[in-house]
């Protein structure tokens, strides 16, 4: 293992070398994104480490403004190409520029599209048929097309022209009322929660679907993926318990409905191991009588087992609040490193919460798992991405490289789809392309 | 009937139509046959696999599946064909009621799983491993492919340790960062760490499918619950990377002024401005009595604002304690700052959005004897969509007709029945 200059160790992925030399599971398969932001971004970043030639195309008047988003590192306030928050979306990915307010540009961009296999793109629902870019235009000539949309909440509806990222999606799906209790404003889950799994996910499913049908067929087609309904169907039973119980589920905070004790608890300070924000927690979700009593033997209240307030789970979910006191009187004496220790050893269900420090520098398993690939950027040096949250046996995926810098494969890309220097240097000199 | 699972293995690299049985469906999955062994974990991915057409065999233990017992019930009446939970994630699902633990259980497996195209499992990895059948395809061409949703994946030092939703969450790193400063965490609903890994394996079985397609042999793909979490944390990770930070939990306010959830007649919004487009903010505000307040040009400046977010939130207060949140979303996104109502489940299924996109899918659920309205297509293929086919099935209500295909004679299936091996 090697490190970095702040001592900092750099999880390797897969040497670059090798991972040019593996095709990839859809190596030849071409992919345009005229997506930005995060959902559609993160679905096409799976294809792109999987092989697929994935291709941004962007603007460099109006380019995403995750490239200007933080985090960056402090020396790199305002370069497009210093965010990490763009870039961890972006790995193995080309970038291209094509300024769409110039009239040449929905001609070169249809070239583009005739030239690939997806198309990806998340504006609000007039932008592409307003540049003669709508799935109905563009596959008259291409039938074989996969056009993916994935607008806020639908193409058609009262509420269509509504914009908006994961911060306001989970808030009209019901997702955020579904975190934090009855007295706490529903601010749910963090930041755009649902663009990085859910409204990710379902557009990478649709795709493959779409290239499913593809292969059988030999037929492309369009598809919808309204956040706000990609977002409504995984929030677990609450649409059924509305529909058939005329019920808006009650907020639960940390408890379960069902297991109990469940919850979490706050730890001693650790000056060492823990966040040093004196802001310690572990999780403990008791599922069984079994770890119920694992619990009380390994914390010492074996009293518990036969205090009628806590002997049977009916009886420990009433007197829950006593309960929880008991279990953080214990916790609370330790460092969330400790209480986890003890109770994994016991068997235990149980968890500290992890900071994004503990994710990429204590957590060896997931060093071990190489979930985390450090990527060689040419202006941030060796930088840290998610991987593809699914592993492969035969085609495993890799970084194959870093994010793009901005219009960085504007010449190369553009040949590839046809297009001759002179047409290149033609539609740089009148800005359609940036040189 | 014609015995399908010899077919399945033979032609594996046909077309999805190329081995139809007596249950194709129409569906992109037309013909494809998962043979589902799951705890909670996972339960989404088959059914997303159904509703697009797949044959899926749900394998429940002769006690049932343990979702049956997990409320919330119809009409709060419990039952086993009765949960919430069960309706929502096993719909479209066929039930074969088996004791995997005995030898004959495991033969049976067997047999169905030379049959499948995909094999889905959850729960600890040395449980999975202990079925054994699961695996004896994987990197053949043509074998199924198998997809294990495990707590922490298949390989590294906490393999075998136990996780819930909640320990996924707080390992995964998203708990930590969720709630509010100077509280304690506070997990995010839903059970989004079994979605999460549900809908990461959903991705990569499907993606494995088409590589099989292409030739390549059978994958083993390994989701881990932990890392389907982690993968919700992204732009944090970017910050301890780039900048040396620990990302603590915000409040509410502390994205920018003029981002945040506020109190309307009616309920919460959830307004979010874009700095590109302040201008927009401050006609919107203007309209509602604060033109004076904000002459000031200085407010067009991004760093002025954020130096006075107090006063920028305070005004997004003012006008959002005198209108109602469809009022205050229409007109905030009239003026281009994204603005959303906060709904719960009730006002979810009665917004005209949802309900004018004829979104909610009717399904009858025989086991109550009622339809119940789901949760209709996350995403719409314009080819071969998205469908609910059938409601959740009752324990073991496709038993007889399984072992019928799998060519088990009456004789056969009524000593399995005897042993208590089948139900």
């Amino acid at each position: 293992m090697t490190t970095s200059e702040q001592g900092r160790p750099i999880l390797t992925g897969q040497p670059m070398a090798e991972a040019d030399a593996k095709d990839g599971l859809f190596a030849g398969v071409k992919i345009l994104e005229f997506s930005w932001f995060g959902a559609g971004p993160i679905a096409a970043k799976w294809y792109a480490d999987l092989g697929a030639d994935v291709v941004r195309v962007e603007s460099v008047v109006r380019p995403d403004a995750l490239r200007f988003g933080m985090p960056r590192p402090v020396v790199y306030p305002t370069d497009p190409n210093a965010s990490g928050y763009f870039n961890n979306f972006n790995s193995s990915k080309r970038s291209i520029t094509l300024e769409m307010d110039q009239p040449e540009a929905p001609s070169v961009a249809k070239r583009l599209i005739e030239w690939c296999d997806v198309v990806v793109e998340n504006f609000r629902p007039t932008v592409m048929a307003r540049w003669g870019l709508d799935y109905e235009t563009v596959s008259v000539e291409h039938p074989e097309l996969i056009y993916v949309s994935m607008p806020a909440v639908g193409r058609e509806g009262p509420r269509a022209k509504y914009a908006g990222f994961g911060t306001g999606i989970k808030m009209i799906s019901g997702l955020a009322m579904l975190s934090g209790t009855p007295d706490q404003v529903p601010i749910g889950p963090p930041g755009a929660f649902p663009d990085y799994v859910i409204n990710c996910g379902h557009g990478g499913a649709s795709i493959i679907a779409a290239l499913l049908h593809r292969q059988a067929t030999g037929q492309g087609q369009f598809i919808e993926v309204a956040q706000m309904e990609s977002t409504i169907a995984v929030t677990g039973t609450a649409v059924l318990d509305a529909t058939v119980n005329a019920r808006a589920a009650e907020r639960i905070g940390n408890r379960h409905p069902v297991y109990c004790p469940h919850g979490v608890f706050p730890c001693a300070s650790d000056a060492a191991g823990g966040a040093g924000l004196d802001d310690d927690w572990v999780a403990i979700a008791v599922t069984t009588q079994t770890e119920w009593e694992t619990l009380c033997g390994t914390i010492g209240s074996d009293e518990w087992l036969v205090d009628p307030r806590f002997a049977t789970l009916p009886a420990r979910r009433h007197h829950v609040e006593e309960l929880e006191k008991g279990v953080e009187a214990w916790t609370r004496r330790w460092p969330a490193r400790h209480v986890e220790e003890v109770l994994r050893q016991a068997g235990v269900p149980v968890a500290k919460a992890q900071t994004n420090r503990d994710l990429l520098q204590e957590d060896e398993h997931l060093r071990q798992r190489q979930y985390y690939w450090t990527l060689d950027h040419p202006l941030l040096g060796p930088t840290t991405y998610d991987s593809t949250p699914f592993r492969f046996s035969e085609t495993p995926g890799w970084g194959r490289r870093p994010a793009p810098l901005l219009a960085e494969h504007n010449v190369e890309v553009y040949q590839e789809a046809g297009f001759d220097m002179e047409e290149i240097a033609d539609l740089v000199g009148r800005g359609v392309i940036s040189g | 009937m014609p015995s399908t699972f010899t077919a399945t293995t033979s032609n594996a690299n046909a077309g999805p139509n190329a081995n139809a049985g007596p249950h194709a469906n129409a569906g992109v999955l037309a013909g494809v046959r998962v043979v589902e062994i799951t705890e909670e974990p996972g339960q989404y991915t088959g059914k997303l696999f159904a509703d697009l057409g797949a044959d899926v065999i749900k394998i429940e233990p002769l006690r049932g599946d343990s979702a049956r017992g997990l409320g919330p019930f119809a009409h709060d009446i419990p039952g086993p064909n009765r949960s919430l939970r069960w309706w929502q994630f096993d719909s479209g699902k066929r039930s074969l009621a088996l004791d995997l633990q005995s030898v004959d259980g495991g033969a049976l497996l067997a047999r169905l799983i030379d049959g499948a195209d995909i094999v889905l499992c959850s729960g600890r990895p040395a449980q999975l491993e202990s079925l054994g059948a699961p695996w004896r395809g994987v990197g053949q061409t043509g074998g199924p492919i198998v997809t294990t949703i495990t707590p922490y994946g298949w390989t590294g030092p906490k393999r075998d340790l136990p996780a819930t939703d909640l320990i996924a969450q707080a390992d995964g790193g998203i708990l930590y960062i969720a709630g509010f400063p100077g509280e304690q965490p506070t997990q995010v609903g839903g059970e989004i760490a079994y979605t999460h890994g549900s809908l990461h394996a959903a991705v990569a079985t499907l993606m494995a499918l088409w590589g099989r397609r292409e030739g390549i042999p059978a994958q083993h793909i390994d989701i881990s619950l932990q890392e389907s979490v982690a993968a919700s944390v992204q732009p944090d990770i970017n910050f301890w990377d780039l900048r040396g930070e620990v990302r603590a939990r915000e409040p509410v306010s502390a994205l920018r002024p003029g981002a945040g959830v506020y109190q309307a007649l009616d309920g919460w919004v959830a307004i979010h401005t874009l700095p590109w487009y302040f201008d927009e903010a401050i006609a919107w505000l203007s309209d509602h009595g604060m033109a004076e307040e904000l002459a000031d040009p200085a407010w067009l400046d991004a760093v002025y604002r954020v130096e006075h977010g107090t006063e920028v939130n305070g005004f997004f207060t003012r006008l959002c304690a005198s209108l109602d949140k469809h009022t205050i979303a229409e007109e905030g996104q009239a003026h281009r700052v994204l603005v959303f109502p906060v709904f719960d489940a009730l006002e979810v299924v009665s917004d005209e959005q949802v309900r004018s996109r004829d979104w909610l899918s009717d399904v009858e659920q025989p086991g109550a004897g009622e339809t119940a309205q789901h949760p209709g297509p996350p995403f719409r293929l314009s080819k071969e969509p998205w469908r609910m086919r059938q409601g959740s099935p009752a324990l073991g209500q496709h038993t007889t007709e399984i072992l019928d295909e799998l060519g088990l004679s009456a004789v056969e299936q009524a000593a399995l029945a005897g042993a208590g091996v089948i139900a």
